[in-house]
């Protein structure tokens, strides 16, 4: 095991020692004296786009949408015994969790660390995926699946993307369709693990009160050996701009829900700038939009929008969008209402005492984000799977300068790179 | 770790306000909630549309937009009011939360502003022209914005089909009302009566504040003395009402959606002590406490009919209820199963392996509740409500001597009430089985 880096990050009081297994995993371990639980992570850049690659051995695999997630339940049936026995007999919370480039498995206990990590790095590393075995669990991923199909902001977003991107995996929401849930079998699950799962992909987190050398040895008997390649990821080449101005669907809704989207000209292959352009969009959109604006304050009071509006940006390394949404009685007067204060927006400019303010109540969010054991494991997680250093959110927000804002609003509003998604009461 | 061997401290800062301190050092934020509760009376709609007008603006902080500033200035505070039906009380709930000011550049204080902002938005609402005690531009557009959040109820399938569960369960009984009252009484009401309603709440109401995080209790002991010192009438709250169930009742409804919603409920008698209602809990751990849980193994994992299925326990009222989202054509192999895993565990009690999975799980929630200040407020404030007030040492202690035929003893008490299906219209199911192609 290769200690790497030990960073003392002073304003959250938190220090987190990087390492590297021998297999080239990567782990943060972040000690949290005077804590009860303590939290493991364990994650990989693979996600519910990943559904086109080559394997090292040149094969060209493409599975169905929703593999990615299917292979994430797949994984808790564990080999001979159930995860959700294992970890259960140790009293542990657990979860999983996939999103559109990543996957994650997690566990926190207020007792069995030791056992509980255990289980994790087993069970995430050696699975067993047999036919039968996948054919038990479709009926309960189908059932997820529908959970969200009633939802409308779920619906929504997805729409939205159907008018923002031809071709792009995102697309499709992570679980798949109900049609990709009844097409994957084992073989499409085991070309996804044996093209990603290899320990050179992974990254572990871990918070508690623990011993750092002790866990670091430890680790070492545990996490696989292997050099085997990964599988390369192929992604369609995306056209330039919206695919479509406006979609609508009926959907059983009150009134009508609209989201409005605005497509950057590219992703961020890189991911300090990808974590830099997130911190400086999502500060753009709080100083057009957030409750303390002034075009907040002016769309609120006419009626425009009520608290269902809400705004967020979304991005990685070959996308990013901002979605504005609401729910309103005119989307086409809802529609110009927005674009017309965003481009008001971007062509003005913040105040600068807007700007300071925004972040400082921002940099306060973010050291709120990181109180318990399990928070921390999970953020530092996230900075691993994004390609930067644990906390350098903190270190980043404190670069954003005043200039950087006003670049990005007159890039982020442009009328030619919109689109449109309504969600319509349907027909009585 | 140990299991913490105390309970908070209790200060009783005014007449009838409660203060549970739970100081704690650690943690980056500390969050200070006040719960004003009044009965499920008549004056709850007024109360519901008040919440939301109290947000928009007092003397000092005339606009939302003004608000939201003072709240980022400090460092990304949070403030905001709520109004919902708690147990058979009509609640209104203030939150506020800030970043421990050990974090902040040194000498940085903001909890005296924060709290003067509270008192502010409680004490000195903006005010309407020519003495109208709001704006009444203000209430017309809160009233239109409740009202229209109140219709759009129905857009979330699996809340609204859990509040259409409640409501038929409990018809009848405070439990089942809803805690806005009706749309009606929303537009029947004026500024005077949200103004009457505000001095009855801040005047009347059992007030229960909690503090945890890093924060001092002694200023928020003497804030809150210094905005309600000078009540002296509080009121009582009615005893909530425990009906003994007649036959059970199946009721089912539809509407266009995707998966249908299943919803089943059953009462208990009040247990006999701290023991027995720690069995009870512990029974219900066992039926559908999470992935342990008996309810989760077999309708889901052994087959394959929902994605999550859980029970709860609702202590002050005497329900335990069982939720899941399923196919509408396997709800009576969900029903009957959950009737056959309750008779089971009625008869034999948990197996070996379900006590030992059981008490771990809960062992460890008490473990960890020391980590978490929304956990730490949540299981104080129930203790306190509920009169127990137990610490987790002495809870932990009670579990890990329950025996097997107490549990199925405290699964006897529960007796089952109303099941009911929020499902997909006929033509939706219809679509459903039809529209999606077996591969593709």
């Amino acid at each position: 095991m290769k200690i790497l880096d030990t960073i003392k990050h002073d304003q959250s009081g938190e220090t987190v020692v990087l390492a590297q297994s021998a297999s080239g995993t990567r782990i943060a371990l972040c000690s949290t004296p005077g804590f009860s639980t303590s939290s493991g992570h364990f994650g990989l850049r693979f996600g519910s786009t990943d559904t086109h690659f080559r394997l090292p051995s040149g094969q060209e695999v493409e599975v169905p949408g929703g593999s990615a997630h299917y292979l994430e339940h797949k994984l808790f049936e564990g080999r001979e015994e159930k995860v959700f026995d294992r970890f259960g007999k140790l009293g542990a919370r657990f979860n999983g969790g996939t999103s559109f480039r990543t996957t994650t498995y997690h566990f926190t206990t207020a007792s069995k660390f030791k056992e509980c990590l255990d289980v994790l790095v087993d069970f995430v590393q050696h699975p067993l995926i047999t036919e039968e075995r996948v054919e038990k669990e479709r009926g309960i991923i189908e059932q997820e699946v529908r959970m969200y199909a009633d939802h409308p902001g779920f619906a929504g977003t997805f729409l939205l993307h159907e008018a923002l991107y031809a071709k792009h995996g995102i697309r499709v929401e992570p679980g798949g369709t109900v049609g990709d849930v009844r097409a994957i079998n084992a073989q499409h699950l085991q070309d996804c693990f044996d093209g990603f799962y290899r320990p050179s992909a992974m990254c572990l987190s871990l918070a508690g009160d623990f011993d750092t050398d002790e866990v670091l040895a430890y680790l070492e008997t545990k996490l696989d050996v292997d050099d085997t390649s990964l599988a390369t990821k192929i992604y369609p080449t995306e056209p330039a701009g919206p695919h479509a101005d406006w979609l609508e669907k009926e959907f059983p809704v009150t009134r009508p829900h609209v989201w409005i989207g605005w497509r950057a000209a590219s992703g961020e292959p890189d991911g300090h700038q990808r974590l830099h352009t997130r911190l400086i969009n999502s500060l753009v959109l709080d100083l057009a939009f957030d409750v303390s604006s002034d075009t907040h304050a002016d769309l609120y009071q006419r009626g425009v929008i009520d608290d269902s509006f809400g705004c967020h940006w979304s991005g990685d390394s070959d996308w990013g969008h901002v979605i504005a949404s609401g729910l309103c009685d005119d989307p086409k007067a809802f529609v110009a209402e927005i674009r017309k204060a965003a481009e008001a927006f971007a062509a003005k400019g913040p105040a600068k005492a807007d700007f300071e303010r925004l972040k400082r109540a921002a940099w306060g969010g973010l050291i709120s984000g990181m109180q318990t054991p399990t928070a921390l494991a999970g953020n530092i997680l996230s900075s691993m799977l994004g390609d930067v250093r644990p906390f350098e959110m903190l270190n980043v927000l404190a670069s954003v300068s005043y200039d950087d804002i006003c670049n990005a609003a007159k890039e982020l509003f442009k009328p030619e790179q919109s689109a449109v998604a309504v969600l319509k009461p349907a027909a009585q | 770790m140990a299991f913490l061997q105390t309970i908070p401290e209790l200060r009783h800062p005014a007449p009838g306000v409660e203060l549970l301190c739970l100081p704690e050092s650690r943690f980056k934020r500390a969050q200070l909630g006040l719960s004003l509760d009044l009965p499920l009376d008549s004056g709850r709609a007024a109360r519901t549309l008040l919440s939301e007008v109290l947000q928009q603006g007092s003397t000092a902080l005339p606009t939302r937009r003004d608000l939201s500033r003072a709240l980022q200035e400090a460092y990304g505070a949070n403030c905001s009011l709520y109004a919902d039906r708690n147990g058979e009380n009509h609640r209104i709930g203030v939150s506020l939360g800030w970043v421990g000011e050990r974090f902040l550049p040194q000498g940085t204080t903001i909890v005296p502003q924060l709290l003067e902002m509270v008192r502010q938005l409680l004490e000195e609402p903006r005010r309407g022209k020519d003495g109208s005690p709001f704006d009444l531009e203000i209430v017309e557009r809160e009233r239109k914005l409740l009202l229209q959040r109140l219709a759009e109820r129905k857009d979330d399938r699996p809340g609204y089909a859990e509040e259409r569960f409640i409501r038929l369960m409990c018809e009848g009984e405070p439990y089942g009302l809803q805690a806005w009252d009706s749309s009606e009484a929303v537009v029947a009401l004026t500024a005077q009566d949200l103004e009457k309603a505000r001095t009855e709440l801040l005047a009347k109401a059992k007030i229960t504040a909690v503090v945890v995080g890093p924060c001092d209790p002694d200023i928020i002991e003497a804030w809150l003395a210094d905005v309600f010192g000078g009540r002296n009438n509080p009121v009582t709250l009615p005893e909530i009402s425990r009906p003994v169930p007649g036959e059970i009742r199946a009721v089912r409804e539809e509407l266009p959606m995707d998966q249908a919603q299943f919803h089943y409920g059953f009462r208990y008698p009040e247990p006999a002590d701290k023991r027995a209602f720690e069995a009870l809990g512990f029974a219900c751990s066992v039926l559908g406490g999470g992935s342990h849980g008996r309810l989760f193994r077999i309708v889901r994992e052994q087959k394959s009919l929902a994605y999550g299925i859980y029970a709860m326990q609702r202590a002050r009222k005497g329900l335990v209820t069982v939720a899941a989202g399923i196919d509408a054509g396997a709800y009576q192999e969900v029903r009957d199963e959950v009737d056959a895993q309750l008779a089971d565990l009625q008869q034999n009690g948990p197996t070996a392996e379900e006590m030992e999975m059981t008490l771990v799980n809960r062992l460890d929630r008490l473990r960890g509740l020391a980590d978490s200040g929304y956990e730490l407020a949540t299981y104080f404030v129930r203790e306190h409500t509920l009169g127990l007030n137990r610490s987790p040492a002495e809870r932990a202690a009670l579990l890990q001597d329950l025996k097997p035929a107490e549990i199925a003893e405290a699964a006897r008490l529960l007796v089952p009430d109303t099941v009911y299906l929020l499902a997909p219209t006929a033509e939706e199911s219809a679509a459903n089985s039809e529209g999606i192609p077996a591969q593709v």
